[in-house]
């Protein structure tokens, strides 16, 4: 394996599927890069323990997820100011999961209770809350067809490691996973006939922030699920959006699918992780799924794919993924379709944005700590 | 030296013990509890105290548990200054079992400290 590192090769894959003729395209051309990075920590007196960071005009910007607060830092870590927090003022919110940035500067969230808030960049509330249309939805669906919208749900079943990145294209849509609820949808969904739900659904949703609206879904599931269609814990997607290209990756398929922001599938390319302990295990029915401790196992024990970074400003990729290991994550590094590089980085490490000559990871948050990566790649 | 180091020290620990006495805060915010029961309905609760140390009365505007499970009792009326009060939180052996912990935010009239978190740890036997 380190001879793998130390070599400079390259593989390029080129084949035809012959279903769907989706073609998948793999360079690896690892260079001599090396990551450097180190951890900043950043003092608060109101602090959950839970949250995601976002890095923004210069500033680091830390959402606390319990508090539903706003912690502004300078990029020495130092405090400037905390935004929002829970309450029903016009500077508070009622709660908050994702946050995502929408044209003009206006701050958007979709919270728990389904709805949408929009604040402006001083954090003042700019409309009444939107339902999201689809949450009140009660319709139970007898067929098995799966090009039904109303059958969409989104998807919550993020991972711990989650940085609840929703991107937003250039006409202000958000991009969010979403999933069959076996509720509406009893005759096929994840448990019910798997095979078929792999092969037929889509995962990824287009939605408008400002109407609430479930517009359009697309991207269906790799191959990969497929075959593999009892390893359900593992079939969450992350999305990130660059230039109006989607780019969806799967929680336990190495490739990275790319889109049209109307779904139209473009190319894929992808390489496996480092070490990833991949013999997953599989579960066949909703009770295995739904019970904590399999979930938790499976989480843990391991190697899966997470959180993907476009960078805006280069043709670089980041992925990260777990191994399986207590304490000992991945993170690869794309340029366009060629894997440049295959980085050993902490646990949750989680690439959310660049400032600069740094890039920022998401994060060593607990309890007792505060801190955000910053990093450089440079060469041996 | 080393006697310059002591005072530092101290001067330290003064600075640190007159920072949190100038506010409202929860005394052990984390609470560890092995339910003994096999029922999961059975009703488990930790209580909490909340300090008020800041310069004035302290409302409790609110306290938001993580999940309908879980609910918290605790005293309406403000809290005065230098006065503790008691906050339950309680929920069902079951449910902690299933999700580990539950926790719950305290929303606090007192400016330096808005908000506060309660938790109650599931410790297997």
């Amino acid at each position: 394996m380190v001879k793998f590192y130390k070599l400079s090769f390259c593989v390029v894959v080129l084949f035809f599927g012959c279903k769907s003729k989706m073609r998948y395209t793999t360079t690896v051309a690892l260079k001599n890069l090396i990551i450097k990075y180190d951890t900043l920590f950043l003092k608060t007196n109101n602090f959950s323990g839970s949250g995601y960071f976002r890095v923004q005009d210069s500033n680091i910007l830390f959402f606390d997820t319990k508090f539903f607060l706003v912690n502004k830092y300078d990029l020495n870590g130092k405090f400037i100011n905390s935004y929002l927090g829970m309450g029903e003022g016009g500077n508070e919110i009622e709660n908050f999961e994702f946050h995502f940035p929408l044209p003009n500067k206006v701050h958007g969230f979709f919270c728990s209770d389904y709805c949408f808030r929009l604040y402006d960049s001083n954090w003042h509330k700019i409309s009444a809350p939107t339902m999201w249309k689809w949450a009140k939805q009660k319709k139970i669906y007898k067929d098995k067809d799966l090009s039904i919208i109303g059958k969409y749900f989104l998807n919550w079943d993020v991972s711990e490691l989650s940085t609840f990145w929703t991107p937003v294209d250039s006409h202000g849509n958000l991009y969010m996973p979403v999933n069959v609820n076996r509720k509406n949808s009893p005759e096929i969904n994840k448990f019910e006939d798997p095979i078929k739900f792999y092969k037929n659904a889509k995962t990824v949703g287009k939605l408008n922030p400002y109407s609430g609206k479930l517009t359009a879904v697309g991207c269906f599931y790799p191959d990969y699920y497929n075959k593999n269609p009892y390893i359900s814990i593992l079939s969450n997607n992350y999305i990130d959006v660059r230039n109006d290209t989607i780019y969806v990756s799967y929680e336990a398929d190495k490739y990275i699918y790319l889109y049209t922001k109307d779904f139209t599938f473009i190319r894929a390319f992808g390489y496996e992780g480092t070490d990833m302990k991949i013999n997953y295990l599989q579960t066949r029915s909703a009770e295995e799924y739904y019970n904590p401790e399999v979930f938790t196992k499976v989480k843990k024990s391991f190697g899966y794919y997470t959180n993907i970074f476009a960078d805006p400003k280069s043709r670089f990729i980041f992925r990260s993924y777990t191994t399986g290991k207590p304490n000992i994550s991945g993170l690869q590094l794309f340029n366009e379709n060629v894997l440049e590089a295959d980085f050993t980085v902490p646990r949750k490490f989680c690439v959310v944005g660049s400032i600069d000559n740094f890039y920022y990871a998401d994060g060593l948050v607990n309890d007792s700590t505060l801190a955000i990566y910053r990093f450089k790649i440079i060469k041996k | 030296m080393k006697y310059i180091i002591f005072i530092l020290f101290q001067v330290i620990f003064i600075l640190s013990n007159a920072q949190q006495n100038n506010k409202v805060f929860v005394i052990e915010g984390i609470k560890i509890i092995s339910p003994k029961t096999n029922n999961p309905n059975e009703i488990i609760f930790a209580d909490f105290v909340l300090n008020n140390q800041s310069n004035q009365s302290v409302s409790i505007i609110e306290i938001r548990p993580n999940c309908h499970c879980t609910v918290p009792l605790y005293p309406k009326n403000p809290i005065k200054k230098g006065v503790k009060i008691k906050i339950r939180l309680q929920t069902t052996a079951g449910q902690l079992k299933e999700i580990k912990q539950v926790d719950a935010v305290i929303k606090t009239s007192d400016p330096t400290n808005r908000f506060l978190k309660i938790q109650i740890v599931y410790g297997e036997h």
